[in-house]
């Protein structure tokens, strides 16, 4: 007998429905699974095998077919182990013909039946939801991040005797239905709580507070030097606190990848903070963009619409760093491999920290004794093409004790953010009608349409081309940064002022490439 | 001895290493010439010479007759054209091969020599120096070396003047290659000297002999800037060892790249206060000796062509202010000035500046430092950190 149940694939964040087709005939028993599955949608067999015996189910002592359709499409992960069972319960008539068939399924299986959490339930509910498929049962852990798509109704099951009992008879045994108000969650995120670090925390600095600022009004990647223990990672970790509050279509996205990556908690079934990734240097090419024999999103995608710090910059392989080249351009990673070839979504703030020479010291020669080979041979490590795409540059000094305990002039998180995001809302005016969002984004032939000066800053900065000896790459830097300065002075022209301070955190290339 | 008919022979003895000082020219002497000593049995070569050096000496009979590489020519001590100045130190080397000229023995020679890693303050002092003297007409040798080294000998060539490096390895060798700049302009305007053959590899054993003729080819020897553990420090030893007097260029004592120099000091070195005073002061070593006092004969011919100037007392006071032209430049806005007056050549990044003003905002002094940039009187020392820079 023939049976259809519905569950879901995942593609990169989004998801694909798939239609899983029981058919059981007389022959000789056996288990056979068809339509392109993976190793671990192979072993399913065997679980669902168990399962079914261990919850008092009789398996057919016949010739079962399973077929995952569109069947041209690897199948892969653990969640098609529930909608199989359901499916040989229907072809065996335990549960009545045609009602699972409205219904999307997914959840691992143990071997005594219970139902375990899988990963990707978010985007593939939400994929249910615009199929108009009206109903979708998933594991319990996962209930929670299913249930904030709206228009679906998700029900949560621990047990597969309880999904029968809940088929068998829909006026009956009730699978219990779990809403969740997605505005309750952004009220209460709303930066409120008292663990978050704050820019309070942070005494002197001032350099790498305005370049925070700064990098996160405009969306500029911002590079801090400095001596070891100077706090490069503690002005990196407040970053996210000055990012405007995730909206919600950015919430989902975010969740979505959150969701895939399997990184998604019981309790947290909405990402509604911005994120802070911190991969350690040794992190492979693979882990840091994503990829893998069982595609998962990497560290670039998990930092989407938030921070990615790369502490120890220079210490990151090569090939690493070059990655981070197109990314950084596209906003996104296409992943392409023998057998699959996706794009997950990496919109992310590049940060960076790096110490100014192999010791730590340079330029204190009291201290440094790097030799100008050895400081060469460290900073070309960070190639051109990535200095290039690195906005704000900042030298970052050791504060002296007496200074720490100054309270007066710290500046507050709250306070920094307001002025981010009074500089967002001129830009989002300023691109309404262009395919930009932020002032980083300004490519080389758009400058001058907005970045326009009058003849005095006109003649000013160019200057400073000459006297700077400036490459075009850098001039069109400074022009996109004081572009964002004059933003968060509200001023709808760039002055000379602002000029001044963006060319204030170009690279020195006499530092970075002659010395 | 023949000399032209010498040359030959000396030139395959000084490619033998070990014998291209004071062994050199005790066998030389021992048997007359050098061209007695290839023509003599390896037998009977004096017991004192090693296994090794001997096979060497064999080995160097087949060099005998090859050409010098193009521009390259080599003097030995008996020759008129060898520098006066180091036929007199101890070991003097018995050949040398040069590219380009020799220093002048009618002019003043100095050495500049310091540390390789230098501060912001080094760099300024030995450029200062190097243009001060190069433009005075005053011969500034040094090891071409990275650092003080090469900074002097930079600033006295584009000043006008003439500068002479000495490698460790043969003068056909451009080492550090990073000073390739530097070491075509000394062929033209100056000399590379070594007492190596050509070809000969900068190795680090040979640095050390190298230095004995920094010192002795100069009247006197400037140690910029040296740490209490310094290769300098060698330099130093040979050079008193020459009679040379010793100038050090005295440092803050939280300096560690000043710590050599303030101890030379201790140990009765001069002071180096200004290159003025120290011009006076060394054109009155070079006229002693040039009277025979120190019993090296001097040539004196076209005495003029140094600009010597003598100084009263009341100048010397004045110039003992040295570099620290203190007097802030004209027509600066009042942000300028403040931040200058912080400034001086340790390095100080933005963020220290604002500690010290801090009635100054972030984007101010950011601002202010920029513009202080473009106007030349401040220099980037490395991503975020200024100093000042003297005119």
């Amino acid at each position: 007998m023939y049976s259809k149940t519905i569950s879901g694939a995942l593609l990169g964040v989004n998801a694909l429905i798939i239609n899983v087709e029981v058919d059981i005939s007389s022959g000789l028993p056996m288990f056979s699974m068809v339509g392109c599955p993976g190793s671990e949608v192979k072993e399913s067999r065997e679980r669902v095998w168990s399962a079914l015996k261990n919850a008092g189910y009789p398996v057919p002592v016949a010739r079962i077919t399973v077929n995952l359709s569109p069947a041209d499409i690897h199948k892969e992960g653990t969640a098609y182990d529930l909608p199989i069972a359901i499916g040989i319960l229907e072809s065996s008539g335990v549960i009545p013909p045609g009602c699972a068939d409205r219904i999307l399924i997914i959840g691992e299986l143990g071997l005594n039946g219970e139902i375990k959490p899988v990963r990707g339930v978010l985007p593939i509910v939400s994929k249910a939801a615009k199929s108009n498929i009206k109903e979708c049962i998933v594991p319990t852990e996962n209930v929670r991040e299913g249930a904030v798509i709206p228009g679906i109704t998700v029900r949560g099951a621990s047990r597969l005797t309880d999904v029968v009992e809940f088929l068998r008879s829909p006026s009956g045994k009730d699978l219990p239905v779990t809403r969740i108000d997605v505005k309750e969650f952004f009220e209460e995120s709303e930066y409120s709580s008292v663990d978050m670090p704050d820019f309070s925390d942070v005494s002197g600095q001032e350099s790498a507070k305005r370049a925070a600022v700064i990098s996160a009004a405009g969306f500029h990647s911002m590079l801090m030097t400095g001596p070891p223990g100077v706090g490069k990672s503690l002005i990196a970790k407040r970053i996210p606190t000055i990012l405007p509050p995730l909206s919600l279509d950015e919430s989902l996205e975010v969740t979505a990848i959150y969701s895939v990556a399997g990184k998604l908690s019981e309790d947290t079934p909405l990402i509604t903070k911005r994120g802070f990734q911190s991969p350690h240097h040794s992190i492979t090419l693979p882990a840091l963009l994503g990829g893998g024999q069982h595609p998962k999103p990497g560290a670039i995608s998990l930092a989407h619409r938030s921070v990615l710090f790369l502490d120890e910059f220079t210490e990151f392989d090569k090939r690493v760093m070059e990655s981070l080249r197109q990314p950084l351009e596209e906003h996104r990673i296409n992943i392409s491999r023998a057998n699959y070839s996706l794009s997950y979504p990496a919109d992310f703030l590049m940060i960076c920290a790096m110490n100014p020479c192999p010791c730590g010291y340079y330029p204190d020669r009291n201290k440094c004794t790097c030799s100008e080979p050895v400081l060469k041979r460290y900073l070309s490590k960070i190639s051109g093409p990535i200095l290039d795409r690195i906005d704000l540059c900042v030298e970052m000094s050791r504060v002296s004790l007496n200074d720490m305990s100054n309270k007066a002039g710290r500046i507050s998180s709250r306070k920094m953010r307001s002025q981010v995001m009074a500089a967002r809302e001129i830009q989002k005016k300023r691109y309404a009608s262009s395919a930009y969002r932020f002032n980083s984004e300004i490519s080389g032939s758009d400058i001058d349409k907005y970045c326009r000066l009058d003849s005095d800053e006109k003649n000013f900065i160019e200057n400073l081309y000459e006297t700077l000896s400036l490459s075009l790459r850098s001039y069109h830097r400074i022009l996109r940064v004081s572009r964002t300065i004059a933003d968060l002075d509200s001023s709808e022209k760039i002055l000379k002022k602002h000029i001044l301070e963006a060319a204030g955190f170009r690279p020195n290339l006499e530092y970075w490439r002659n010395l | 001895m023949d000399i032209s008919q010498e040359k030959d022979y000396i030139r395959a003895l000084c490619s033998v290493k070990g014998l291209n000082g004071r062994l050199g020219k005790e066998l030389t002497d021992h048997f007359g010439s050098a061209s007695a000593i290839f023509s003599t049995d390896p037998k009977e070569l004096p017991d004192l010479l090693s296994p090794g050096l001997v096979k060497k000496i064999i080995k160097a009979k087949d060099s005998l007759g090859t050409a010098l590489p193009e521009d390259m020519h080599f003097t030995t001590i008996y020759e008129l054209d060898y520098p006066i100045r180091l036929r007199a130190i101890p070991g003097a080397p018995l050949g040398i091969w040069y590219i380009g000229n020799l220093p002048a023995d009618d002019m003043p020679a100095v050495a500049i020599i310091g540390a390789r890693q230098c501060s912001p303050y080094g760099e300024t002092i030995s450029k200062a120096v190097g243009t001060y003297l190069g433009r005075a007409g005053v011969q500034v040798v040094s090891g071409m070396a990275r650092g003080i080294d090469g900074i002097s000998q930079k600033a006295a060539l584009e000043s006008g003047g003439s500068s002479y490096a000495v490698l460790g390895s043969g003068a056909d060798v451009c080492y550090p290659p990073s000073n390739k700049g530097l070491y075509e302009q000394l062929k033209e305007r100056g000399g590379i000297i070594s007492e190596y053959p050509p070809g000969e590899k900068a190795l680090s054993i040979n640095f050390p002999p190298r230095n004995r003729i920094v010192s002795g080819l100069s009247d006197a020897v400037i140690v910029v800037e040296a740490r209490q553990k310094s290769g300098t420090l060698i330099t130093v030893d040979t050079a008193l060892e020459q009679g040379r007097e010793i100038y050090a260029v005295p440092g803050k004592i939280t300096d560690r790249l000043s710590d050599g120099c303030n101890s030379l000091i201790g140990q009765g070195a001069n002071v180096f206060l200004s290159p003025e005073i120290f011009l006076c002061e060394l054109m009155e070593i070079f006229e002693s000796k040039k009277n025979g006092e120190s019993g090296i004969f001097i040539p004196s011919k076209d005495e003029k062509r140094i600009r010597h100037r003598t100084f009263s007392e009341d100048t010397k006071q004045k110039h003992r202010n040295f570099a620290g032209n203190d007097d802030l430049p004209q027509g600066l806005s009042k942000d300028e000035e403040d931040i200058l007056k912080n400034l001086s050549l340790s390095p100080m990044t933005t963020d220290e500046l604002c500690i010290k003003l801090p009635e100054c905002s972030y984007p101010q002094i950011s601002m202010t430092l920029m513009q202080l940039l473009i106007d030349g009187h401040v220099k980037q020392v490395s991503q975020g950190a200024f100093v000042r820079t003297y005119k």
